[in-house]
């Protein structure tokens, strides 16, 4: 490490010090090292020896890891007893280390650790200035290094310790320790040694070239601890060429050459405008000069003449000639006398020219006059003159006229603000255009994007199109609407109605017209468009209005605040038979009022001074004296929020209401009479109800009854017809022809054979055929022609080919022919003889069934019904109806029994199946009929159920009611089924319809009895 | 045998009926070349007639009842006459109330209608017209 000069003064210090430590601690030996730069130096030492040295370093290292440190340790055979003090800095940072070494362990007493600590702190004193300038100086030197390349260090004898690297490129000559004034020359008298002498440090910038002048330096300097640091920066320009420095542009440091460059930019721009200014005042001056020497030149021929002054001079000034011109106004103004010329500026003009021998052209003013002046020398007479020219007027012609001009312009600037206020702020959108329908001007309600605004100036409709990119269809029509206008010298106005962006209406009155220049030509058209959407809009609804107030039906009267009324509309007018002038101003109070009740008015007046809306039921009086009745609703109107502007009356006619009213209390007084009357009547009614539904169920069931007898009977009747034929054709034809013995032997065969006795057509052929074969084969005897004959009345007979007994017999007979017919007749009489008894024993059965649902004994006592049987009875009434057509199932538990009314339960039964009888008639396919019974633990229920069409659900409650019937086209009486209602009520039983496309159930749950 | 040439059908599921209808008719038609068939079941009796025709034999008339239990006798009569529609249909019936009937008098497919207990002369007056149209020998 090197220590500068100055540290060198202070280490004189440390070395005392650690004397003094060495004596005090009487330690032998005594190390003081400094740490610096993960570094330990030693700085000062008493009694060290070079062995001793390495030891140490591992006891400092320890002592920086571990701090004060107390150790042993051996050196060539010898132990020696080590302590370390580390030395911290303010910051805590280690910053020494003080080592005591010896061969007895250190022992220190109070007083010489207070001691100790005393010279601790003057050795960090020490080091911590040697820190400060250690780190001034680094920083000093890092600075010099980073920014600049360029600098020397010298001392007060301009000696060189230090050069910048960038100097050692360019001044390579320049070495350590040489003289720096030697190789360079200082500018300005710089110089090295006086400046160390001055107290003030300097802010200067100072100037060196070398010797060979090729290279020029700009500088500051420093003065530090003894040293002059010089730190300087080279001037690049045409002379001084960068090639001069044998440097390229990297070894600058950035700044410093951008603002060379920048100094150099500028000063060359600063000069290159300078020399312009110049330039042009000089080629201005030359053509004035050129212009005042032509104008002298063709006035200068006769002086005196000339209306211009002219004068010369001597070299001294004094005036030599002067023409008459001269002696108005222009001597006095610049004060030229015999004895010379007294106006300085002329003078100094004059001497100039003289001294230069050159010619100058000047414009003076002296006393509100102005003068040109050209002052001329004369070589050879060394004279100078002066030829000048009044243009006082001029000028001031010019300065007026320029004063004008800019009165004028601001003028008119004023005036054009002012218009373009007016036009900026107008509510409709402005634009003026040339004859060629290009746009001058347009204001920003016409166009609100300045860009744009200032873009279309001078440009069409049509470039608007194209800037917007939309259709050019306005564009023509606009265009075709402003030729108009052009040709016809005339503005036109329409409205224009589109949507807007919105998608709302808007409503846009729209002109052109004409603006004349002075000669009457059209030099501009103006168009504009204010936006009438509010006011078309406003008009369309008023117009709506007073349509509907017009032709309403209902009356609508307009009062102003003080009620008077304004306007009515035709249905008060018609009603109350007045003509509009009658009515208007009447006062609403009267007009309205005067046949109502003075409850109405003061209900009205009430709430129209606190300005609420009221309604109030009111008699009118025609003038024709008509009374009708209206209901009033009266409104307070307001214009805009808060103005009150009046009062709206609007009447209802409700005179058609009021009289229903007084007719239908009327009618209640009377109705209630009549309902007194009809209940009375009822009551009777309903008794013989009762006896009526017992007629009603009886007859139809007669219907039923009666086919049901019908077909016995008929059997009966035509089996009677056929038995008296048939015994006609036996005792006439037959059995004449037949013994005694072959006639009971007719009749014993047909008692015993019951025959069915027509057989199919077919078959029968058929069998007649085999029998005919049986015949002809068994060798009858019979003659051919009758075989065939008598086959088929064998077969007739049911007779079978093995019955050949009764073959052989008939066959013996001389009258087989004869016999087989008697046989076939005594078949038939047998055969319908018991049909005939069959028949009766139905028809029988009939009446008996019908008989017991009749009867009327057992009607009125209560007994123990057996539902099996009670049913039965009922099925078996209607048998035919049911047997024929309809698949019944009958499946009620026999031992069902309930306490009732066996003949009314006939009914029950009866009209629900009779009901389920008739629903099927028109049924195509198979009819199925179920009677069962269900019995749980709370009721016993008996089902009646048909596959007939669906009861909709709407109906099953109706199907109930009495008259209620779907039969009416068979004389349906419409009682069935409230007669069934009634059985239930009497036997506490319900019924529940259950009813689908596919089957109807009736289901009769009788409670069970306590 | 003579040859068979013609028939009459009878349909009713009543048997007694057709007892007493075939004792009729033998009386009322008396001749041997007129097939009388007797039918309880009407799809039988279709599918006769179907044979029948098939046959050549002239059908002279048909003969229903109303109540059955596998088709009514409208309803029978109508499949016949879509068939055939020239033959003649009557019907014998207790109930004289049905809009199936009314609905076959309607489209004119019924020749006459006989109620039930009918006579011998109504039965003897209704078939003779028939037979008559046919001059049969």
């Amino acid at each position: 490490m090197k220590f500068t000069h100055d540290i060198l003064k202070v280490s004189k210090d440390l070395d005392e010090i650690v004397e003094l430590i060495s004596d005090i601690s009487m330690s032998e030996k005594v190390f003081l090292h400094y740490f610096n730069d993960n570094k330990f130096s030693l700085v000062s030492a008493i009694g060290a020896s070079d062995d001793l040295k390495t030891g140490l370093s591992g006891r400092l290292s320890q002592v920086f890891e571990e701090g004060e440190l107390a150790s042993v340790f051996n050196v060539k055979g010898v132990k020696y007893h080590y302590f370390g003090i580390p030395i911290l800095s303010n910051a805590q940072k280690m910053i020494g280390v003080l080592s005591f070494m010896g061969q007895k362990k250190l022992n220190l007493d109070r007083k010489q650790n207070k001691t100790l600590k005393v010279f601790l702190k003057s050795i960090l004193f020490v080091f911590e200035k040697e820190q400060f300038f250690l780190n001034k100086r680094s920083c000093l030197n890092q600075m010099l290094e980073l920014n600049n390349g360029f600098y020397f260090k010298v001392d007060i004898d301009s000696v060189i310790s230090d050069i910048g690297p960038n100097f050692k490129t360019s001044l390579p000559n320049i070495k350590f320790g040489d003289i720096l004034t030697d190789s360079i020359i200082f500018e300005q008298d710089f110089d090295i040694k006086s400046q160390f002498d001055l107290e003030e440090f300097k802010n200067q910038i100072y100037f060196f070239i070398d010797k060979q002048d090729k290279q020029r330096y700009k500088f500051s300097f420093l003065i530090y601890e003894g040293e002059m640091i010089i730190s300087a920066s080279p001037v690049i320009n045409t002379k001084y060429t960068l090639r001069n420095y044998n440097l390229v542009l990297n070894d600058f440091s950035k700044h410093d050459y951008i603002a060379e460059y920048m100094f150099l930019q500028q000063t060359s721009e600063k000069s290159l405008k300078e020399a312009r200014v110049i330039s042009d005042n000089l080629v201005k001056r030359n053509v004035e000069l050129k212009q005042a020497q032509r104008e002298i030149g063709g006035l200068s021929k006769f002086p005196s003449e000339n209306p211009n002054p002219i004068l010369r001079f001597s070299k001294e000034l004094k005036v030599v000639y002067n023409n008459s011109a001269s002696l108005i106004h222009f001597n006095n103004d610049f004060k030229i006398r015999n004895k010379g010329v007294f106006d300085e500026v002329l003078k100094r003009k004059l001497l100039e020219a003289l001294k230069n021998k050159s010619t100058e052209s000047i414009i003076e003013s002296r006393n509100g006059r102005f003068f040109s002046l050209t002052i001329v020398y004369v070589e050879e007479m060394e004279y100078v003159n002066i030829y000048a020219s009044n243009i006082t007027s001029f000028i001031l012609k010019v300065n007026k006229n320029e004063d004008e001009l800019i009165r004028l312009r601001d003028e008119m600037e004023e005036q054009k603000e002012f218009y373009e206020f007016i036009l900026n702020n107008l509510p409709a959108d402005i634009a003026v255009f040339d004859t060629k329908h290009n746009y001058v001007f347009i204001n920003p309600k016409g166009i609100r994007n300045k860009k744009i605004r200032n873009y279309m100036i001078g440009k069409n409709d049509f470039d608007y199109a194209k800037l917007k990119n939309i259709s050019d269809v306005k564009a023509i029509e606009r265009r075709k609407l402003f030729n108009s206008v052009l040709r016809k010298k005339a503005s036109l106005t329409w409205q224009d109605e589109f949507i807007d962006k919105k998608g709302e209406r808007e409503v846009v009155q729209r002109s052109i017209g004409p603006l004349f220049d002075e000669k009457g030509k059209v030099k501009y058209l103006i168009g504009y468009g204010v936006d009438i959407t509010k006011r078309v809009q406003a008009e369309e609804e008023n117009i709506r209005l007073s349509l509907v107030a017009k032709n309403t039906n209902n009356g609508v009267i307009m009062l102003d605040k003080n009620r008077n009324i304004i306007w009515a509309n035709n249905a008060i007018l018609k009603r109350s038979g007045y003509k509009l002038r009658e009515v208007i101003g009447k006062k609403s109070d009267y007009f309205t009022f005067q046949n109502a009740g003075s409850n109405a008015l003061e209900k009205v007046s009430k709430a129209m001074d606190k300005m609420k809306k009221v309604s109030v039921e009111l008699r009118h009086v025609s003038n024709k004296g008509k009374e009708y009745w209206v209901d009033l609703n009266v409104q307070p109107l307001y214009e805009g929020i808060d103005v009150h502007s009046g009062y709206m009356f609007v009447e209802f006619d409700i005179t058609d209401r009021k009289e229903n009213e007084n007719t239908i209390q009327d009618l209640n007084v009377n109705l209630e009479r009549l309902v007194q009357e009809k209940t009375a009547k009822n009551i009777e009614l309903s008794n013989s109800l009762r006896d009526q539904e017992k007629m009603v169920t009886i007859g139809e069931l007669a219907a039923g009854v009666a086919h049901d007898l019908n077909t016995p009977l008929g059997a009966i009747k035509s089996g009677v017809s056929n038995v008296k034929y048939t015994l006609d054709s036996i005792f006439k034809e037959n059995m004449r022809y037949c013994s005694f013995e072959e006639m009971q032997f007719a009749l014993k065969y047909a008692e015993k054979n019951t025959f069915g006795l027509y057989v199919g057509g077919l078959q029968f052929r058929k069998e007649s055929v085999a029998f005919e074969d049986f015949l002809i084969k068994s060798q009858s005897g019979l003659k051919p022609e009758e075989i065939g004959d008598i086959a088929m009345m064998f077969v007739k007979n049911r007779i079978e080919t093995d019955e050949k007994e009764v073959i052989d017999f008939i066959l013996k007979s001389d009258n087989t022919n004869h016999l087989l017919k008697l046989l076939f007749d005594f078949q038939i009489i047998y055969s319908f003889v018991n049909t005939i008894e069959t028949s009766g024993d139905k028809a029988s059965l009939v009446v008996q069934d019908l008989r017991s649902f009749i009867r009327e004994k057992r009607n009125t006592e209560k007994g123990k019904v057996n539902l099996h049987d009670n049913i039965k009875t009922v099925l078996n009434i209607f048998s035919h109806n049911i047997k024929n057509n309809i698949e019944l199932n009958f499946d009620v538990n026999q031992s069902l029994i309930i306490m009732g009314y066996d003949v009314r339960l006939f009914q029950l039964w009866s009209n629900l199946i009779k009901n389920s009888i008739e629903c099927m008639v028109e049924m195509t396919g198979v009819k199925k009929l179920s009677v069962y019974s269900v019995k749980n633990t709370k009721a016993k229920s008996i089902i009646v159920e048909n596959n007939g069409p669906i009861i909709p659900s709407n109906q099953i409650e109706k199907i109930f009611e009495k008259f209620y019937t779907t039969k009416a086209h068979l004389s349906g009486s419409g009682l069935g089924l409230s007669i069934v209602k009634n059985v239930l009520e009497l036997h506490n039983a319900k019924v529940l319809v259950n009813s689908n496309e596919k089957r109807t159930q009736f289901i009769i749950t009788f409670k069970k009895e306590k | 045998m003579k040859e068979l040439r013609y028939a009459v059908i009878c349909v009713d599921d009543d048997p007694m009926i057709l007892q007493v209808l075939a004792f009729q008719l033998d009386k009322i038609l008396n001749n041997k070349s007129i097939l009388i068939e007797f039918y309880t079941n009407p799809n039988d009796a279709l599918s006769d007639i179907d044979i029948l025709i098939d046959e050549d034999i002239d059908i002279i008339f048909v003969l229903v009842d109303y109540q059955m239990p596998e088709m009514t006798g409208a309803e029978l009569i109508r499949k016949i006459k879509s068939k055939y529609k020239d033959l003649n249909c009557l019907m014998l019936s207790g109930q004289a109330n049905s809009t199936q009937v009314s609905e076959l008098e309607k489209d004119n497919l019924l020749e006459k209608f006989i109620e039930k207990p009918w006579d011998e002369e109504d039965l003897r007056d209704a078939i003779v017209k028939l037979i008559d149209t046919k001059s049969i020998s």
